[in-house]
């Protein structure tokens, strides 16, 4: 589904992507983990289209076509999702209206029908109870005011309403109390199905209790340094990342 | 040629004040002296006169302007019906060029509505009592000269005790004439104690030719009154309009404006508030959207001359294109007002590089009792916000346009009026489409 190919990418003067190469199939969840400022979250927005960064060599596949090519909405319509880190609060937009707008923007992007008005609330109610948001908290102005698990509810609901092919979680678990995270990756167990796929952000092995991945990654200094199973992520909770750097430096000598 | 034209127009001022019969509204000669006077010396202001220093009046007077003789004109009501917002929930007051049509009116129960010189003759004594009272004073070019020349307008008397539920439309339908007229009219507006009012009055151009237009609304709320004034410019990109409204509070009275300026080459708003006893409250909102070339100037002016009053006054600009704006919030606390609360803010975003808004709050305080604020801010979008959105498949240029909306709404939800409120979120993603469109 999605083929990352030697990825380097910059912000201003200052490389942070140093070739990163991933290949992701449909059905399955990756976690990508390490320390902080080791490219986690900009491997996340380069592959949403976030501006002030650039791709300076490499290549991302999605379903065959080159992503990169797209603008951040048209990854969307193809069925990209990032939950934001930090989700953008706009006063004045109801989620509500904000939701309606997106799939009917999505849905004539695929050739389809604007969605029914009934259809529409009945999805809402639906996907709602997922990730067990209020129907209160939606016709408020988007995230404005909400607290920090609110609005990681929000991302989810989202992602649960507009049904990607690949869901990327931006450290969602940043910021959520026990519970709000047990809510959040419920939601997201409920939204995997064989034909998609997530890419799970994670500073911390916690929220990988939950949401269980198949493959887990460590990112340092911008390249993917080691990989393995869902065992890698408990050795890392337990010995921490100076262990792995250390390999690194080693191999580096 | 500047010069010749402006001769031109003032030449046309000379000849109607001279021709002016002055029997139509005779107590009034000694007033419209001292107004046509004070032109005459003090002439149109320049961008030297601190009041118009980013307004180009010269330039907006540079057209061959043609003094509107206020001729009867035949209308077709057919014409006019889809400049209506809503006939059933609002009544309806005509205007066409200034003038008032009561023939097209709505019969108004409770409230005494005619012309300014029938008003003249009918209510004599209330009229003498409070035409042009609370402006000579502060006589500026445009109210001066509309002092002098002003025979047709509209006049509004609600007396005592009386409440008009319904609010009433007012329309102003100008460029009727052939020419590109230069037209004054003049509103009086009287609310006894503990009347209330609401009005919702919207401009728009009737044809494709241009207009001048100097309008002055002089407003009364008595003791325990209560107006609400709604306003809206939505006139062609050629029509230039200086809308002087001027506000006079009395004890305990309420008042809340809305001013939403949408279309016109040059739309110039004056909107004073005198609050003359305690316990007076005054909300001003306002919202302008210039595009093209456009550029709209909004001047504020709260007068706080009593102890006890709260004012709030809260504008939003989105300066699209080569769209300009000005904002002035003057607000003055005057010795011994006492305990006055008084808000000012305004917000503005740019949306293109030449685009421009000129805002300056002003804040004069001689009181030592009291709660006073004000601020101004301009920015852009928030480009953290439009990604957000493009993030959930949203295009970029309804992401703008879904963001200027949104950035207008708290203007907007501030006007209780439902059905107004809607027509204007429609107006604006009107125009914000064809902003936006490729």
């Amino acid at each position: 589904m999605l083929s990352i190919k030697n990825l380097q990418a910059r912000v201003e003067e200052k490389e942070i992507l140093k070739g990163i190469s991933l290949e992701i199939g449909a059905g399955e969840v990756h976690a990508i983990m390490g320390p902080n400022g080791s490219g986690k979250s900009t491997l996340a927005s380069v592959l949403a289209g976030r501006g002030g960064y650039e791709v300076t060599s490499g290549s991302v596949s999605f379903n065959g076509k080159d992503l990169l090519d797209f603008s951040p909405e048209e990854r969307a319509q193809e069925g990209v999702f990032l939950a934001f880190q930090y989700p953008v609060e706009i006063p004045g937009v109801s989620t509500t209206n904000f939701m309606r707008t997106a799939i009917n923007e999505v849905r004539n992007y695929r050739g389809q029908d604007e969605i029914e008005p009934g259809d529409f609330l009945k999805m809402m109610k639906e996907k709602m109870q997922l990730v067990e948001i209020d129907q209160k908290l939606l016709s408020r102005s988007l995230n404005e005011g909400f607290s920090g698990g609110e609005k990681k509810r929000n991302e989810i609901f989202q992602m649960a309403m507009l049904e990607p092919k690949l869901g990327i979680l931006d450290e969602t678990d940043s910021g959520l109390d026990i519970d709000a995270l047990r809510i959040v990756a419920n939601g997201v167990n409920k939204l995997k199905t064989k034909d998609n796929a997530f890419i799970v952000i994670t500073h911390y092995q916690r929220l990988l209790d939950y949401i269980v991945p198949d493959f887990v990654h460590v990112l340092y200094k911008g390249k993917i340094v080691k990989s393995g199973t869902k065992d890698l992520a408990l050795e890392l909770e337990e010995k921490g990342y100076d262990w792995i750097i250390k390999e690194v430096q080693a191999a580096a000598v | 040629m500047e010069t010749l034209i402006q001769t031109t127009l003032q030449n046309q001022f000379i000849a109607a004040w001279q021709q002016a019969p002055i029997d139509v509204m005779p107590a009034l000669n000694a007033e419209r002296t001292k107004g046509f006077e004070f032109f005459m010396e003090k002439g149109f202001p320049t961008l030297k006169d601190e009041e118009w220093k980013y307004t180009n009046i010269q330039s907006a007077l540079k057209k061959n302007w043609v003094l509107n003789a206020h001729n009867n004109i035949e209308i077709d009501f057919n014409d006019i019906k889809q400049y209506i917002i809503n006939q059933e929930e609002h009544h309806l007051l005509l205007l066409i060029d200034g003038k008032f049509y009561p023939e097209y009116s709505s019969k108004i129960p409770g409230a005494h509505i005619c012309s300014l010189q029938e008003a003249y003759q009918v209510h004599h004594e209330l009229f003498m009592q409070y035409f042009s009272k609370q402006l000579s004073t502060a006589f500026n070019a445009f109210t001066a000269l509309n002092t002098a020349l002003a025979n047709e307008g509209l006049f509004i008397y609600v007396p005592k005790n009386t409440i008009i539920n319904k609010p009433i439309e007012i329309l102003n339908l100008n460029g009727f004439e052939e020419e590109d007229v230069f037209t004054h009219s003049r509103n009086l507006i009287i609310i006894e104690s503990s009347a209330e009012l609401s009005l919702l009055q919207h401009s728009h151009s009737f044809q494709e030719n241009a207009t001048f237009t100097n309008v002055v609304s002089e407003c009364f709320v008595g003791a325990q009154g209560k107006l609400n004034y709604h306003t809206l410019q939505l006139e062609n990109a050629d029509s230039c309009t200086v809308n002087t409204v001027q506000i006079v509070q009395e004890k305990d009275s309420l008042c809340n404006t809305s001013s939403i300026t949408l279309g016109g080459k040059m739309v110039r708003n004056d909107l004073n508030f005198r609050l003359v006893d305690k316990n007076c409250e005054s909300h001003l909102y306002g919202l302008y959207l210039p595009a093209g070339k456009e550029h709209f100037d909004h001047h504020t002016f709260v007068d706080h001359a009593s102890p006890n009053c709260y004012s709030n006054e809260f504008y939003k600009g989105i300066m699209m294109e080569q769209g300009t704006a000005v904002f002035n919030g003057k607000i003055i606390v005057r010795e011994g007002a006492q305990k006055t609360n008084a808000f000012q803010s305004n917000k503005n975003i740019l949306l293109s590089s030449e685009a421009k808004i000129d805002t300056k709050p002003q804040l004069e305080i001689f009181a030592d009792d009291v709660k006073c604020s004000h601020g101004a801010t301009v920015g852009q979008l928030d480009e953290e916000a439009l990604f957000y959105l493009q993030s959930r498949g949203i295009g970029k240029d309804k992401a703008y346009a879904l963001l200027v909306s949104a950035f207008a709404q708290d203007v907007l939800q501030q006007i209780a009026l439902t059905t107004y409120k809607t027509y204007l979120e429609n107006l604006i993603e009107h125009k914000l489409k064809s902003m936006f469109k490729d």
